[in-house]
């Protein structure tokens, strides 16, 4: 009686039961769209996930280099249920950037980023650099010889850079060290100016596609909408599955492996993305023996430290990424979104993650 | 359809679970923990230590060394050494603090004056009354 | 149709063809891009360093120099000039008395070099019949006997042996005291290797640390008295002690066995959640 009353109450108000109907119930999402479409809905979530614990670090954390190493031992061991938030961030930044990886390559396998969704396929592309630079700029926080150290060595790479390399390396630290001020700056942009920008961002790439639609799969669900150049025109899907529940419950499930993931890390192997020298205050005069910077950053420091003109390394790899994110540019105009049938894109992505599988694996061993 | 409704009912029960799985450690996790430090309070006449001397006490299981220096009045500092450890002690003679260990040598304030140490004595608050000091 | 492969095979190439460069070019890299001019490469820019390892130098100070790399001294970056003075940094006053030069100390000298930062070691030497023997006679153990003199290495029982010791007196009474030794030493050793299991394990072991190292420096300092009667009465002294670190121990890795049951039953609870939305979603599939 008391919920019908305040439903009623809301009903009026809002609209409630017909914002629902059409967007949840009878929202049709594509036959096609799998586990795998969720991708993006799951890397939405767990930056959630990384903001909330995130804001239960800040009320501890203490961005001064006298008192953040203590400040984060401090979370980690005194205060209750510590532990458990600093290693979700902990393990969720790097689940995150492994989601949003394998969220690129589907779309990218989709050919989803053809007209009319450049503007979709441009905004990822930035929220993943973003989201690299977040993790970047975490690193350094906690004081300790790895961050200490890798932020050494990432704000001195740009240096290579002719003329503009040395400026950007000294605005990047506020200085020719790593320092308080590189701590302030690093903190500043951590927490306040990558999450704002992210959200945005977040926010137009999920308006773009809900205006525009889930997009389909070719081979499941024929291109029966030609993708006109001079209307918007937004696909309809009369055969697909309703969002709510069906597709709703799939996104629900792939959240749901998120978290299994995280926390199985948690239980097994909490310590994978702790290195041992994250255990020791950062010490400007002893370099550890063997720096090595995350994962997912060791494919483009191979790339570097392999071929030895240095320019010509980061120029490679500056080159990858704007061709990655421009790529819808790039692409074939007349080409269809049929991967099975454009063998050169296939060959041509399954190369790019072969030598990135390769050059990451030999980063690790080397 | 009643195979549903119970999917439906466990996953209620089990978010619910999930949900105060995390509610609950994230409210322990706003009330930062009371250092029971503050009951110990040590208290000690002016007359046991003269002028250029100094005693050594445990105030809350760390041993402190209380100074009457000639000139500055009492000082509480921590004997730890900011080294590795060690128990520095009170060199009258030379008026400073010297570690055992690796000869580190601190200043009647807890300063470094040399030696391998980085960071000075930490210094414990005094109340100090016409006839006694009162630690903590 | 080449575009898509422009990127590919410019950086296949790059990676093929310095193949053959890859592992003296790893060295320049690690060298200039790694170590420079963030990290103080130890010794490199010490000029007694660079003085002693030069072709102009004979063999002897070579090998000074190689014991010296290899010691606990050097890996806590303790330096020619911090036992020997003089000027590390200027070469020309590298050996000067007003930067406090001492040179090499004669024999009788030892002890009181070391023990100008080993004090309570020193203070306990001179008391112990080593030290009047030594002070008195000029024979005898000081500090090189034992420990050497560049190749010093991280103190621990094994440096008393028949070997050793049986070269003034019989090995008996060193026997004696390396058994009253024996039970705090043991508990030293277990407390150390769980306290840097512990910090590896993301544990704030600061505390224990600093009082770890307070009685294991008293227990050594005691110990150089060489008085065997005085290391058994206060044997049990330290073991008590020492059991207050080790329950602290307990207690660490008590926490961390709740963080990780803690995590295990989080991690069903989401096992079990993902089966429920699972087997959900296949029911309404297949209405």
């Amino acid at each position: 009686m008391m919920w019908g009353k305040i439903k009623h109450w809301i009903e009026v108000r809002i609209g409630l039961e017909e914002l629902i109907n059409r967007h949840l119930r009878s929202f049709k999402t594509p036959k096609g769209a799998g586990f795998l479409s969720t991708l993006g809905f799951v890397a939405m979530i767990a930056f959630i996930v990384q903001v909330i614990t995130g804001i239960m670090l800040l009320l501890y954390y203490v961005p001064h280099p006298d008192f953040a190493f203590q400040s984060v031992q401090t979370i980690t061991n005194e205060i209750p249920y510590g532990w458990l938030f600093r290693l979700v961030h902990n393990i969720g930044s790097n689940i995150i950037i492994g989601v949003i990886i394998i969220h690129l390559l589907h779309v990218f396998l989709r050919v989803s980023y053809k007209k009319p969704r450049e503007i979709t396929w441009v905004s990822g592309c930035i929220m993943f650099f973003l989201v690299l630079l977040t993790s970047i700029t975490g690193q350094l926080l906690p004081w300790n010889q790895t961050g200490f150290w890798q932020t050494t060595v990432t704000s001195t790479i740009p240096a290579f850079l002719p003329i503009i390399g040395e400026g950007i390396s000294s605005y990047m630290r506020g200085g020719e060290f790593v320092t308080g001020i590189t701590l302030s700056r690093y903190f500043s942009f951590h927490v306040v100016i990558l999450p704002v920008i992210i959200s945005v961002l977040i926010g137009l790439h999920v308006l773009m596609i809900r205006r525009q639609g889930i997009s389909t799969s070719p081979s499941l669900e024929p291109e029966s909408i030609e993708t006109s150049n001079t209307e918007f025109k937004r696909e309809d899907h009369p055969e697909g599955q309703p969002c709510f529940p069906n597709f709703s419950l799939k996104r629900l499930f792939m959240v749901m492996i998120y978290f299994v993931i995280v926390f199985f890390i948690m239980t097994f192997m909490q310590n994978i993305f702790l290195p041992p020298e994250t255990n020791f205050p950062a010490n400007p005069l002893m370099t550890p023996e063997s720096i090595r910077p995350p994962w997912y950053f060791l494919a483009p420091y191979q790339l570097i430290k392999t071929i030895p003109n240095d320019i010509l390394g980061i120029t490679l790899i500056v080159i990858f990424s704007v061709g990655l994110m421009f790529w819808p540019f790039f692409d074939a105009k007349d080409a269809g979104r049929n991967i099975q049938k454009r063998p050169l894109l296939l060959s041509l992505a399954l190369i790019v993650l072969a030598l990135w599988a390769i050059l990451t694996i030999w980063g690790m061993y080397s | 359809m009643e195979r549903r409704q119970l999917l439906k009912t466990s996953l209620a029960f089990l978010g619910t679970t999930a949900l105060v799985s995390f509610v609950y450690p994230a409210s322990k996790f706003l009330v930062p923990p009371q250092k029971s430090a503050k009951d110990a309070q040590i208290t000690l006449d002016k007359d046991q230590i003269p002028t250029g001397t100094a005693k050594e006490i445990i105030y809350n299981e760390i041993p402190l060394v209380i100074i009457n220096r000639r000139g500055s009045g009492f000082i509480a500092l921590s004997r730890i050494c900011t080294h590795l450890g060690c128990l520095v002690g009170y060199d009258s003679f030379n008026n400073k603090l010297v570690c055992p260990c690796h000869a580190g040598e601190f200043d009647l304030e807890g300063n470094v004056l040399s030696g391998p140490a980085t960071k000075p004595l930490h210094r414990y608050p005094l109340k100090i009354s016409s006839k006694q000091i009162t630690v903590g | 149709m080449i575009r898509y492969f422009i990127i590919p095979i410019v950086v296949l190439i790059g990676i093929i063809s310095t193949g053959l460069s890859l592992a003296s070019y790893r060295e320049t890299f690690e060298r200039e891009f790694m170590l420079s001019p963030w990290s103080i490469a130890k010794g490199e820019t010490s000029a007694c360093i660079q003085c002693h390892t030069s072709d102009d130098m004979g063999s002897e100070m070579h090998e000074i120099t190689r014991q010296w790399k290899e010691s606990w001294h050097a890996k806590n970056n303790i330096s020619c000039h911090d036992c020997h003075g003089g000027a590390p940094e200027d070469a020309s006053m590298s050996m000067m008395h007003q930067r406090g030069f001492k040179g090499s100390p004669q024999n009788i000298d030892i002890p009181e070099f070391c023990g100008t930062c080993h004090i309570a070691i020193l203070d306990n030497f001179l008391v112990s019949g080593h030290g009047e023997t030594f002070r008195n006679t000029g024979e005898g153990p000081n500090c090189t006997t034992c420990h050497g003199s560049h190749n010093v290495q991280q103190a621990s029982m094994d440096i008393i042996n028949e070997q050793l010791c049986s070269q003034c007196h019989t090995y008996e009474r060193a026997k004696e005291m390396k058994q009253a030794l024996f039970t705090v030493e043991s508990k030293l050793n277990t407390i150390n290797k769980n306290l840097n299991r512990l910090k590896l394990l993301g544990i704030a072991t600061d505390n224990q640390e600093k009082s770890f190292f307070r009685n294991h420096a008293e227990f050594r300092a005691l110990f150089h008295s060489i008085d065997v009667d005085a290391v058994r009465a206060k044997s049990s002294d330290y073991t008590q002690k020492l059991e207050i670190i080790e329950r602290e121990i307990s207690e660490s890795f008590k926490q961390l066995a709740f963080r990780r049951n803690f995590s295990a039953y989080l991690f069903l609870i989401f096992i079990g959640l993902s089966i429920v939305v699972f087997l959900l979603l296949k029911s309404y599939e297949q209405k």
